[in-house]
């Protein structure tokens, strides 16, 4: 590649490419955005543990892994809190977004999994997230928004995208609030609007 | 709850997901409090923000999920590399064998879970090979946690489909193994945790 740009390789589908894209976008960052079809073998070689999603830097370095991504992009922008303590709920709580929330959700979407699972994440995770909210003001307690928070909108926001908005009606002011606050965002009202329709719903 | 002035972790008496912060914090030399409990009571759940456990509690702080405990602990003993690069490629194997490799012994595709191992394991053994640790010049938290997911995996035996995971087919995982296992604290660990099924 000969460009400086960072570039990100993920598939169309939302599921795990979107929490970088949303990263990234959130940052304004300039970056190729590829939405890879599928995967051939020469591609593959050069995939660390042979899946995507992929981030090359600008400087050339490479990082896979979802989560490790989002941090490497937060932490560049000090989005990650500013203690070592604030900065382990940020680290909890992408775990738990990404673990519990997003990938059950996804497997309920692709209709591997019971639909049985989505209220139990909304009551336990979502109630806790609002919780939370209701009492800090910001996921990690800090005094400002971190990668905590933005992890915690995709989910909301990709909850309703997979059809579960009236399981959330009036239950929710301050992820609502979260989702306005995140939605206002330049860059991330831009990927909203443009980024190309799956077909899967998922 | 512990009353302690040290650390606590939390957990199932079994492995799990718990074993890499108990691995950890014995190989750091930390002194913890080992908690372990049969089931998650009502009274406990309540104190867990999603339910469920480990949990690890440092004073007044509470933390939870296994990867971030470790993380956490790591971070506060300069075990995370040496700068933003190394953090984060440490940061991936950590999430590679927590994210990918875990769950896919518990429900397992034995043509799956061969090509997995190969993959995964093929890639770390050959990281080895070419620079003697995973990330970086110096142990770090994702040499660790490759031992312990490695050992797991083969402690849970065939139904982890473990015999792919031999000493000849990995041999510098192996040598981590041992690195690991001449450590004070991991070698008591080892010798003083009960005999599990998982």
């Amino acid at each position: 590649m000969t460009t400086n740009k960072p570039s990100f390789s993920y598939f169309k589908v939302l599921v795990l490419g979107q929490l970088p894209r949303f990263t990234l976008n959130y940052f304004g960052t300039d970056f190729t955005d590829n939405y890879v079809e599928s995967i051939d073998d020469e591609f593959r070689k050069t995939l660390k543990f042979g899946q995507l999603p992929l981030f090359v830097d600008s400087d050339g370095f490479r990082l896979t892994q979802t989560d490790a991504i989002c941090k490497y992009i937060a932490a560049k922008h000090d989005f990650l809190g500013k203690s070592i303590k604030e900065r382990a709920i940020v680290d909890e709580t992408i775990a738990a977004v990404h673990d519990d929330v997003i990938i059950p959700g996804y497997k309920v979407g692709k209709g591997v999994e019971d639909k049985k699972v989505i209220d139990t994440i909304i009551s336990r995770h979502f109630t806790t997230f609002e919780n939370v909210l209701a009492e800090n003001k910001f996921i990690a307690g800090g005094d400002n928004y971190t990668l905590a928070d933005l992890y915690v909108f995709v989910a909301y926001h990709y909850y309703k995208h997979l059809g579960h908005s009236e399981k959330f009606q009036n239950k929710f002011p301050h992820l609502e609030a979260l989702q306005a606050h995140f939605e206002s965002n330049k860059g991330i009202a831009e990927y909203i609007k443009n980024r190309p329709d799956s077909g899967r719903g998922i | 709850m512990s009353t302690s002035s040290v650390p606590s972790l939390t957990y199932f008496q079994g492995r799990g997901l718990g074993q890499f912060s108990r691995v950890l914090l014995s190989y750091l030399g930390i002194p913890y409090e080992n908690i372990t409990v049969t089931e998650i009571s009502d009274a406990l759940r309540a104190t867990l923000p999603y339910g469920q456990l480990p949990i690890y509690r440092d004073g007044d702080f509470v933390l939870t999920q296994s990867s971030t405990i470790a993380r956490y602990i790591a971070k506060k003993h300069n075990f995370m590399g040496k700068n933003l690069e190394e953090e984060f490629l440490v940061d991936q194997i950590v999430t590679a064998i927590h994210a990918d490799i875990f769950p896919a012994f518990n429900n397992p595709v034995p043509e799956k879970l061969q090509k997995l191992y190969e993959k995964y394991f093929g890639s770390f053994e050959k990281k080895l090979q070419e620079t003697g640790f995973l990330v970086g010049s110096s142990v770090t938290l994702a040499d660790l946690y490759v031992y312990v997911g490695f050992d797991y995996i083969r402690f849970r035996g065939e139904a982890a489909l473990s015999s792919e995971l031999s000493d000849e087919k990995y041999p510098k995982i192996a040598e981590l193994k041992k690195f690991f296992e001449s450590n004070e604290g991991v070698a008591k660990y080892i010798k003083e945790r009960p005999e599990t099924k998982f």
